[in-house]
C-alpha cells in the first residue's frame, strides 16, 4: 500500500539509488501504511477545528464530565445512602486536573527532603526523590522526569553525570512509584493499581476531621494485594479542603519494615503553584548533563514478543526425571536427581537428598535411558524442593543429616539423609505478563526454576539495561539470534561469596526450534578480556508431540565447585520426558 | 478560509504517508501528523495559506525527523546487524531491519539533507518540488542528495562489509 511506484518520478529516483541503500528504501517503501493508523491520525487531525484538545486534556474532559456527573448524582446519593467516597472524590480530581501544578514536599527522619511536581494539563510528573541507603550503597539523590502520555522516563543521577531515557514499559525504576500514584490514584479514578500492578487502590472512606486547626475532608485510600494475607500494607490519608476540593495535604502510612527508613508515616504537603518546571533541568539537573537513550530498540522486544508467543507456556503439560550429574559421567551416574512436573502456570519440582551409589551391576547394552531412569526414580526418595499452584511460587527447605546407626537398624538407607523436618515458604506471586525482578535471564535449564517458570514478556531486561539484537551472530549454535545485554553500571565487585554479577549477558535463541534459548553466558570484561562465569548451553533438545522443543541434555558452565578447589566444573543436567503422563491438579496444591 | 475537514482530507493521506515512511511502524506518525496539523491549524488563524500541500510537507519532514532524531539519536549505529533478508533466521521479528537502520543513518544526517533525502525517496517528489517545499534553489537540493546518499551509503555499506563491528 504505497504510492511510490505511482510517482512521476518513480524510475529516475530509482536510479539514483543502489546496493543497500536502494534495498533499505525499498524496504520503507514495502513497508503498510496501516489503514487504521490512517484513519485515526485524520480522526485526530479533524478534531483540531474543534477546541484544541490533547489525549489527555480529552481524557480530562471525560473526568469532568464524570465527575459534573457524579458531583449531581451525589447530591441523590447522599440523601439516598448517605456518604459515597468515589464521587466525592471525582470533584477531587476534577479540581487538581483545573490547576496547573501541583507541587508537594515531604522530609524525612534525617531531614532531607523529596518534591514532587505533576501537571495533569501537561501530562508530565516530575520531582527530586532519595532512594534509602542499603547494605550495599549509600543513600542516593535521583532527579525524574516523565512524560506520562508517551511513557518516557528521564532519570538523572547525579553522580553518574548523566540523564538516562527509558520506557515504562521497560521496567521498575525509582519514579515508578510516584508515577504510579499519580496516574492511578490522583489523575484517574482510584481502583487504579500500583507497584507494577501488584496492589490495587481501593478508595475506603471518607470522614470530616480536623487536621491544622480546620475541618477538612479525609479520604483514605489503601492498596491492597491480590491474595495477600497480612504482610505490607500501605495507606494513604488524603486531607481535602472542603472549600476548593483541593488536597492540601497526604499522609503515607506503611507497615512495610523498609518504611521505618523514612518513619512509618510520611507527610507530604501540597501546594498548587502557577508555575512549574519545564523540564528535568529545571530541577536542578546541570544543563551540562546529556541524556543518553536506553529505551530498548524496537527488535529487542520484537524478539522478546516472538520468544514468549512461541512458548505457548499456558497449555504446556509434562512430567520429566531430570538427572544432574558432574561433567564426565556417564547417563546413568548422577548427583542429584529431580522430578518435575509442569501444567500451564503451576509447576512442581521435587528432588532427592543425599548421594546416589551408582549400579554395582553393568547397565544392559542397548539399555533405554529414559526408561531405565523413569523406573529407578520410583525407587528413590523425593522432597518437595519448589512448587507453584498457579498464583505463587512456593519454596521447600529442608532440615537432613547423615543416618545414624540407629536410623540404618530402624530400616532407613545407608545412603540417603535423613529429614527431619520441612518449612514450606511463599515465595513470590506469579506474573503471567513479566519476569520477576531480581531473577537474570539464563536460569534455563535448571529444573528448580528457569525450566519450569514461564519466559518472561521482556526477557528480564531490567531498565537501564543497553540491549541489542545480532541476526546473523558470527558466534553460538548456527542458524541462531543473538540477544546481548550489558549493565553498563556494573561495577567489578564481589560479593562476601566470592559472586561477581554478570556485566553482560549473551543468549541465543534458535527459530528453527520453536525460539528455544540454545545457549547462553554471563560474562565480565577486565582490562579488555572477557570472562565467562557462568551460563548454560542445550547440547541436546527433543521435539515434544505438540511441537514444543524441550532440552534433554543441558550443561551449566561453572556450576559445580569442589572441596580444595578454586575452580569450578561443569554441571550436566539430562531431562527424561512423558509428554502424556497424567498429572492431576492435587499435585500442584502447596 | 478554507474548510479544515476538508483539507485534512485532501492532504492528510499524504501527510501520514510521508510522516509513517520517516517514523517506521508505531504511534509516533499518528503523532506528528496531529502536532503537524495543530501547528498548521493555529498558523492559519495569523495568516492566509498559499500552498498547503508545500506548508504540511515541510513541517511534517521536519517533525518527523526531529522526532526520528530524538528517538534514534542516541542509539549506538552498531545495536542492529545487517543480514540477508533471504536467509535472515528472524523471520519477521527483525523484518525491517534494512529499513529501522537506514532510519538510523538519517539521523547522523544535517537536517537539511535528512529532509531533502526524505521528500525525494521516501515522497517522490522533484527537486523543483523539494525546492519549493524547503525554500531551497532546485541546484541546492542536488548537491544536498548527493551529499545525503554518499553518507548514508557509507554508513550502511561500511556496515556489511565490516560485519557489523
Amino acid at each position: 500500500m504505497n504510492d511510490f511506484t505511482q510517482s512521476p518520478q518513480d524510475g529516475f529516483v530509482r536510479d539514483e539509488l543502489s546496493g543497500t541503500l536502494l534495498a533499505s528504501v525499498e524496504e520503507v517503501l514495502r513497508e503498510p501504511i496501516g489503514e487504521e493508523d490512517l484513519g485515526r491520525a485524520l480522526d485526530r487531525a479533524r478534531r483540531l477545528d474543534e477546541p484544541r484538545s490533547s489525549r489527555r486534556a480529552r481524557r480530562f474532559r471525560f473526568l469532568l464530565a464524570t465527575a459534573a456527573v457524579a458531583a449531581a448524582l451525589l447530591v441523590v446519593i447522599v440523601i439516598w445512602r448517605g456518604h459515597q467516597p468515589g464521587a466525592a472524590w471525582a470533584t477531587v480530581v476534577e479540581a487538581v486536573a483545573s490547576k496547573p501544578w501541583l507541587h508537594a514536599v515531604t522530609t524525612m527522619a534525617d531531614g532531607t527532603n523529596e518534591e514532587l511536581w505533576f501537571s495533569a494539563s501537561r501530562a508530565v510528573m516530575g520531582g527530586r526523590v532519595v532512594v534509602p541507603a542499603s547494605a550495599n550503597d549509600d543513600a542516593r539523590e535521583w532527579f525524574v522526569w516523565n512524560d506520562l502520555d508517551a511513557g518516557i522516563v528521564d532519570l538523572y543521577e547525579p553522580r553518574k553525570g548523566l540523564i538516562v531515557r527509558t520506557r515504562e514499559t521497560q521496567g521498575r525504576d525509582v519514579s515508578e512509584y510516584f508515577r504510579a500514584i499519580f496516574t492511578a490514584f490522583l489523575l484517574a479514578e482510584p481502583g487504579g493499581t500500583i507497584d507494577a500492578g501488584r496492589r490495587k487502590l481501593v478508595h475506603q472512606q471518607q470522614r470530616e476531621v480536623t487536621e491544622q486547626g480546620r475541618r477538612c475532608t479525609e479520604h483514605r485510600f489503601r492498596a491492597q494485594k491480590e491474595d495477600e494475607d497480612g504482610g505490607s500494607q500501605r495507606d494513604w490519608l488524603v486531607y481535602v479542603d472542603p472549600d476548593t476540593q483541593l488536597p492540601f495535604r497526604w499522609d503515607e502510612v506503611s507497615s512495610n519494615p523498609l518504611a521505618a527508613l523514612f518513619g512509618t508515616r510520611r507527610r507530604w504537603d501540597v501546594d498548587y503553584p502557577a508555575t512549574g518546571p519545564a523540564d528535568i533541568y529545571a530541577l536542578g539537573v546541570p544543563k551540562t548533563a546529556k541524556i543518553v537513550d536506553r529505551s530498548l530498540p524496537s527488535d529487542v522486544e520484537a524478539l522478546a514478543a516472538t520468544v514468549v508467543a512461541r512458548s505457548r507456556w499456558a497449555d504446556k503439560r509434562f512430567y520429566a526425571v531430570v538427572v544432574q550429574s558432574d561433567d564426565g559421567k556417564p547417563w546413568w551416574d548422577g548427583r542429584c536427581f529431580y522430578r518435575v512436573w509442569s501444567s500451564g502456570f503451576r509447576w512442581r519440582v521435587d528432588r532427592t537428598y543425599g548421594y546416589w551409589m551408582p549400579p554395582g551391576e553393568p547397565i544392559p547394552t542397548g539399555a533405554d535411558p529414559a526408561t531405565w531412569w523413569k523406573q529407578k526414580a520410583e525407587t528413590l526418595q523425593f522432597q518437595p524442593e519448589n512448587r507453584c499452584d498457579g498464583k505463587w511460587e512456593w519454596r521447600y527447605d529442608a532440615k537432613s543429616r547423615n543416618p545414624t546407626p540407629a536410623d540404618i537398624a530402624a530400616g532407613a538407607s545407608r545412603k540417603l539423609r535423613v529429614i527431619e523436618s520441612i518449612e514450606k515458604k511463599r515465595m513470590y506471586p506469579v506474573r503471567k505478563e513479566s519476569f520477576r525482578e531480581g531473577y537474570p535471564i539464563c536460569l534455563m535449564g535448571h529444573p528448580t526454576n528457569g525450566f519450569s517458570m514461564p519466559p518472561p514478556s521482556g526477557l528480564g531486561i531490567y531498565q537501564g539495561f543497553v540491549a541489542g539484537v545480532d541476526a546473523k551472530p558470527k558466534s553460538g549454535p548456527p542458524g541462531t539470534i543473538l540477544l546481548q545485554v550489558r549493565n553498563p553500571d556494573w561495577k567489578p565487585v564481589k560479593s562476601e561469596h566470592g559472586y561477581r554479577s554478570p556485566q553482560m549477558w549473551r543468549l541465543w535463541f534458535a527459530p528453527d526450534k520453536g525460539y528455544l534459548l540454545v545457549r547462553c553466558e554471563e560474562l565480565v570484561s577486565q582490562d579488555g578480556k572477557e570472562e565467562i562465569t557462568g551460563g548454560s548451553v542445550i547440547e541436546q533438545a527433543t521435539q515434544a508431540p505438540d511441537g514444543r522443543w524441550y532440552p534433554t541434555v543441558v550443561r551449566r558452565f561453572n556450576a559445580i565447585g569442589f572441596v580444595g578447589s578454586d575452580k569450578n566444573e561443569d554441571m550436566i543436567l539430562r531431562f527424561y520426558y512423558d509428554f502424556e503422563a497424567d498429572i492431576p491438579d492435587s499435585l500442584f496444591e502447596p | 478560509m478554507a474548510n479544515w475537514d476538508q483539507i485534512v482530507r485532501d492532504h492528510g493521506p499524504a501527510i501520514f504517508r510521508l510522516a509513517r515512511r520517516i517514523l517506521g511502524p508505531g504511534p509516533d506518525a499518528e503523532d506528528v501528523v496531529q502536532e503537524v496539523f495543530l501547528e498548521v491549524f493555529q498558523f492559519r488563524q495569523k495568516q492566509e495559506v498559499g500552498n498547503w500541500h508545500g506548508l504540511l510537507r515541510r513541517v511534517a519532514t521536519h517533525r518527523a525527523i526531529d522526532r526520528l532524531r530524538r528517538r534514534r539519536g542516541n542509539e549506538p549505529l552498531e545495536g542492529l546487524e545487517i543480514s540477508d533478508a533471504a536467509d535472515a533466521p528472524l523471520e519477521t521479528a527483525v523484518a525491517g531491519e534494512l529499513a529501522e537502520r537506514l532510519r538510523r543513518a538519517i539521523t547522523r544526517l544535517p537536517d537539511g539533507q535528512a529532509a531533502v533525502f526524505s521528500l525525494r525517496y521516501f515522497d517522490g517528489r522533484s527537486y523543483d518540488e523539494i525546492a519549493e517545499t524547503l525554500g531551497m534553489e532546485p541546484s541546492a537540493v542536488g548537491t544536498a542528495l548527493h551529499k545525503a546518499r554518499g553518507k548514508l551509503r557509507s554508513l550502511l555499506e561500511d556496515k556489511v562489509k565490516g560485519g557489523g563491528q
